[in-house]
């Protein structure tokens, strides 16, 4: 694997994460997730939860513009936001824990990605 | 965004020719080609004004009256009353006409 | 604001929806032009760059001695053929001379052989030409429905007033809540393209819709026009004919300066203006692919071969206005990132038609028997399953007209138009439930067996293309091959819906 392909890989896995983290901070969907129901997210961990969405946003920026340098490097990210939320608007609803389960292994999986572009 | 009265009043089925359809139409009109008149002349009076070669002041007005158009077709349906929505297109586009013909282009060629 | 934007989307969403599938189509036209000429062989190294200009030197100076313009386009990372274009000097009369184009393999320097087809350009160019209009009709129609669109947008945002709560929510299997979600996740998910798409769209022609703004400083008609697109791109600059002829510099060193500057493979094209005169202009242009389509420019003399100036610095409007249309092409995109661009306007084309969906699932129980109801629903039908398979069937047609039939590349375009009519037929005469269900599944069809056709008709199938690692050619296959597997999932999914909800009517 090239050093290329592995920046658009953390691109892609770090912006997956980031929607994972804002939509689970929602109760209406981390409900799906967990259907224990009876008790909501405490405060802490829904903003915990949102700033890690807003860090893996923006060090998927990051890893658009190495790969595409700044101006081709924005449309690009414009791209992967769009193509990774609709992923994981679809597995959210047909498969909410698989939605979940995916994005923590982009989670674990994004750090190394970005360490290694 | 307020939506405007006369729309809010309109259900399925009413008569063609009731006052509703009046206002639909009247408001139609006047954000087609109220607005085209506006978003064009106030292009023109842009691409006068603006202090660059007339190709690049003609550019910038055909970039931003797509804008000016959109706009102004949404107040035409957006505006509270008939009065203030023709006001609201037709006195600034006389005023854009009215400067642009009489300053006439001043940038440099 | 709800109120206009349902009547703006609807009222040209049929076209809305024609202008973004075949301008989806268009993110990869060079790709399905190579599967449409399987005669041509698998890609193979092209030759580089200063080979091929001379190539292409040759070629024109045969083709077109005395012309105005000779263009060569350069083999780029999506083709390996060599382009020529030229433009011959003006008549008498003053009209525009004459122009010609011809298509080299790079690998050989011939034309190449393939059979007569319109390909992936013509499925491209159908989203603002509509293929039977004259031009200005076309371009005009495209202008006024993306205005539509423009105002959909906007309404659309306005209206909604949750896009942050909602911004994930899709809820499955809930009718007319569905189609809504649908609707909703499809535009504010790619809401920043389909902003820009439609923006751009209009700025593509605004010197024809806003014809005023340019005959207010130019004067009116095409003469005026010609001045201000000459003015904005400097073409002003390159010198009249001379009269006397000179022989034309050798373009190899010229090349080689370019790619000094550009980077190997970075040449894109050369322009030699006044070719054979004393006048002659050689501009190589080249750089890295950029959203602004910004491009180094080197002008040399034609005759002495010495660099007059490097590119000219250009206005922030003008860069402005490039970047809108470089953005709408896409043509700076890479594989990825191409991909992504096809994926959003897919979107896009899905989201127009959720909303015509959505407009008939809201109304059915209410007003389900009048005529403008019904009316929509056929088109709907005919449209958003219909127009998809006309599609195929264009891509059918490619591979079935019998290659030495007289005008088969118009044949194979009114095939298509010729089986969306028929869909739209189809959609009258039909109960719409059944209309929707037969549909899909010929959409299904149509689509998931074009690799079985390709493999029936051709060599350069799947079991070709895939071990040679020709992925347009693969990729092409594969992809309608998903076009198909999703338009059986789609009709799979409402025959159990439909039987689900028999189940539930039938009384006990």
């Amino acid at each position: 694997m090239t050093d290329m392909t592995m920046e658009i890989a953390a691109a892609f896995l770090l912006s997956y994460t980031a929607w994972a983290a804002f939509a689970l901070a929602m109760r209406k969907h981390s409900r799906r997730v967990w259907s224990d129901a009876s008790t909501p997210l405490r405060r802490e961990t829904r903003m915990a939860s949102r700033l890690v969405g807003a860090v893996c946003l923006a060090l998927s920026f990051i890893a658009c513009v190495s790969q595409w340098g700044w101006a081709g490097g924005s449309v690009a990210w414009f791209g992967v936001l769009t193509a990774t939320a609709l992923g994981f608007v679809f597995l959210l609803a047909y498969a909410p824990r698989l939605a979940a389960g995916t994005a923590g292994a982009t989670l674990l999986a994004s750090p190394a990605a970005f360490y290694i572009m | 965004m307020r939506p405007a009265r006369p729309m809010k009043a309109m259900k399925e089925g009413e008569a063609v020719l009731s006052p509703v359809y009046f206002y639909l139409a009247s408001r139609l009109a006047a954000g087609i080609a109220g607005g085209y008149a506006l978003a064009a002349a106030f292009s023109v009076w842009l691409s006068f004004v603006l202090p660059m070669p007339r190709a690049d002041a003609v550019l910038t007005g055909l970039l931003a009256s797509f804008a000016i158009y959109a706009a102004a077709i949404l107040w035409a349906f957006a505006a509270r009353s008939l009065w203030r929505m023709w006001f609201g297109l037709l006195v600034p586009a006389a005023a854009c006409a009215a400067f642009a013909w009489l300053t006439g282009p001043i940038t440099t060629p | 604001m709800g109120w206009l934007h349902t009547w703006a989307g609807l009222v040209v969403g049929w076209v809305l929806f024609f202008m973004f599938l075949t301008g989806t189509a268009g993110y990869f036209d060079v790709e399905i032009d190579r599967w449409m000429q399987p005669e041509r062989s698998l890609p193979q190294a092209a030759m580089p760059a200063e080979r091929a200009a001379a190539v292409g030197l040759k070629r024109l100076a045969a083709a077109a001695p005395g012309a105005e313009r000779w263009f060569i386009g350069l083999p780029g990372y999506r083709s390996p053929d060599l382009r020529l274009f030229w433009r011959m000097p003006p008549g008498p009369d003053g009209k525009r001379g004459a122009t010609g184009r011809a298509q080299l393999d790079a690998a050989t320097g011939e034309p190449l052989q393939h059979r007569d087809t319109g390909g992936g350009q013509l499925l491209y160019r159908m989203h603002y030409d509509f293929h039977y209009m004259p031009h200005k009709v076309a371009n005009w129609i495209a202008g006024v429905c993306t205005m539509f669109m423009l105002i959909a947008i906007v309404t659309g945002i306005v209206i909604h007033k949750r896009i942050f709560a909602d911004f994930f929510t899709f809820r499955s299997h809930k009718g007319q809540r569905s189609w809504l979600d649908a609707h909703n996740v499809l535009s504010v998910l790619a809401l920043p393209y389909h902003l820009m798409i439609t923006y751009s769209g209009l700025i593509f022609f605004a010197y024809l819709y806003m014809a005023p703004v340019v005959a207010a400083t130019y004067g009116a008609g095409e003469e005026n026009r010609r001045v201000y697109f000459d003015e904005l791109s400097g073409r002003d600059d390159i010198p009249e004919r001379a009269g006397p002829p000179a022989a034309l510099a050798p373009l190899g060193p010229l090349v080689k300066d370019a790619e000094r500057r550009m980077g190997a493979g970075g040449v894109h094209y050369l322009n030699i203006y006044n070719p054979g005169d004393a006048n002659a202009r050689v501009v190589i242009a080249g750089g890295e692919l950029v959203p602004s389509r910004k491009r180094t420019k080197l002008r040399f003399d034609g005759t002495t071969g010495t660099l007059l100036r490097a590119s000219n610095p250009h206005s922030a409007s003008y860069v402005t206005w490039q970047t809108l249309l470089g953005l709408h092409e896409g043509l700076f995109a890479g594989p990825a990132l191409r991909w992504l661009y096809f994926l959003t306007a897919l979107m896009g084309t899905a989201m127009i038609g959720a909303g015509l969906v959505l407009w008939t699932a809201k109304r059915r129980a209410k007003t389900g028997g009048t005529v403008g109801f019904r009316l929509v629903e056929k088109l709907n039908i005919g449209t958003v399953a219909g127009l998809p398979i006309a599609v195929a069937a264009f891509f059918w047609a490619n591979r079935l007209i019998p290659v030495g039939l007289e005008g088969r590349a118009a044949w194979e375009a009114h095939a298509m138009f010729i089986v969306w009519a028929s869909m739209l037929l189809h959609a009258f005469f039909r109960p719409a439930s059944r209309a929707w269900g037969e549909q899909l599944w010929l959409a299904a069809g149509a689509f998931g067996l074009l690799p079985l056709l390709n493999a029936l008709t051709t060599d350069k199938h799947l079991g070709v293309t895939l071990p040679a690692r020709a992925w347009e050619l693969a990729g092409f296959d594969l992809t309608m091959f998903g076009f198909g597997a999703a338009f059986a999932w789609v009709a799979l999914s409402r025959m159990r819906k439909n039987r689900r909800s028999a189940k539930q009517t039938v009384p006990a």
